[in-house]
């Protein structure tokens, strides 16, 4: 696609926006609510999104595992990426903090190093106890206790430590 | 429901056909009725000519055109309304450097997954109520920063 450039600086928006038979569209607080309605109503047809999320990211994570190469544990970001997304338009909003951790972590480390390895391990498992028990919201006082562990257990491998132990809170 | 809005057509772009489904569903809610979708960048880009948006939402992470490739061809389409088309990337990317890619690729608004009533109407507002110039420079066409335009 070949565009030639118009002048230099400032130009006037010539969106289709300004075309005559479409002026200013008038937004108001009942469209919020509307909208806001309308999301909390059709939550509960894409909650097991969730659930075949997670399963797509612990396939790639198994398929992953399985190899010696950076290349396939990039195929989890998107995956967790879209997970994160989801979560948070859902209610999952521990799913959403998890997966975004998953992502920081996928991008950042060196997941061939065990002790990587055993962090990601711990998202994964962490976010599948969460699918299987569908735990909404931020999990209550179990997905405070799950949260807690997984920082502690980043920043001991952030601060360069090999032997990391996750302590999985109890199951509701 | 105005008139304006249900002349309104928006094009969505997104590979999870949910994520289509949803942002559908509440843009239905407020009168919006003229929606079509695309599942990657370049499906996208076929359907700009012929359907004629007047807002895009776009996601950020698809395949085998992504969200950030699909503003800079949009921002490239010859001259006419559709490279100023206003575009909102919808997507949980919340890293500040994503939001300054977006923008210096030329997004018009970045609305971060989840989103709420409030932060949609709030972009749709803002692309469609109070457009903003574009810019032409060496390196960048698009919208200008709003820091550009409070000098």
């Amino acid at each position: 696609m070949t565009a030639k450039p118009p002048p230099k600086g400032p130009i006037s928006p010539q969106n289709s926006l300004r075309a005559p038979d479409l002026g200013k569209v008038a937004f108001s607080a009942a469209d919020i609510a509307s909208i806001d309605a309308r999301l909390k109503e059709m939550q509960p047809r894409f909650v097991h999104l969730i659930g075949e999320q997670v399963e797509r990211l612990s396939a790639a994570w198994a398929a992953a595992t399985e190899r010696d190469t950076e290349e396939p544990f990039a195929d989890c970001i998107p995956i967790a990426h879209d997970l994160a997304g989801l979560g948070g338009t859902l209610g999952y909003s521990l799913v959403t903090g998890l997966a975004r951790s998953l992502c920081r972590v996928l991008r950042k480390g060196d997941c061939r190093r065990p002790e990587t390895r055993n962090i990601l391990d711990a998202h994964i498992r962490a976010l599948q106890t969460i699918a299987k028990n569908r735990i909404a919201g931020d999990g209550g006082p179990v997905g405070i206790a799950l949260t807690e562990a997984l920082n502690i257990a980043i920043r001991k491998y952030n601060q360069g430590e090999t032997q990391i132990s996750l302590v999985a809170p109890e199951q509701p | 429901v105005d008139l304006q809005r249900s002349r309104l057509r928006i094009l969505l772009v997104d590979d999870t056909h949910e994520m289509r489904e949803m942002v559908r569903g509440v843009l239905e809610a407020i009168g919006i009725k003229r929606i079509a979708e695309a599942r990657d960048g370049v499906q996208a880009l076929d359907m700009i000519p012929a359907f004629g948006p007047h807002v895009a939402f776009c996601d950020w992470e698809m395949k085998p055109m992504n969200g950030i490739e699909f503003v800079r061809n949009v921002r490239m389409l010859p001259s006419g309304t559709d490279r100023f088309l206003p575009i909102i990337m919808l997507t949980s990317h919340a890293e500040e450097p994503r939001v300054l890619q977006a923008r210096d690729a030329g997004v018009h608004e970045y609305l971060t997954k989840p989103f709420t009533g409030e932060s949609l109407i709030a972009r749709l507002d803002s692309v469609i109520n109070h457009p903003r110039p574009f810019i032409q420079t060496d390196t960048f066409f698009g919208p200008a920063p709003r820091s550009v335009q409070r000098k």
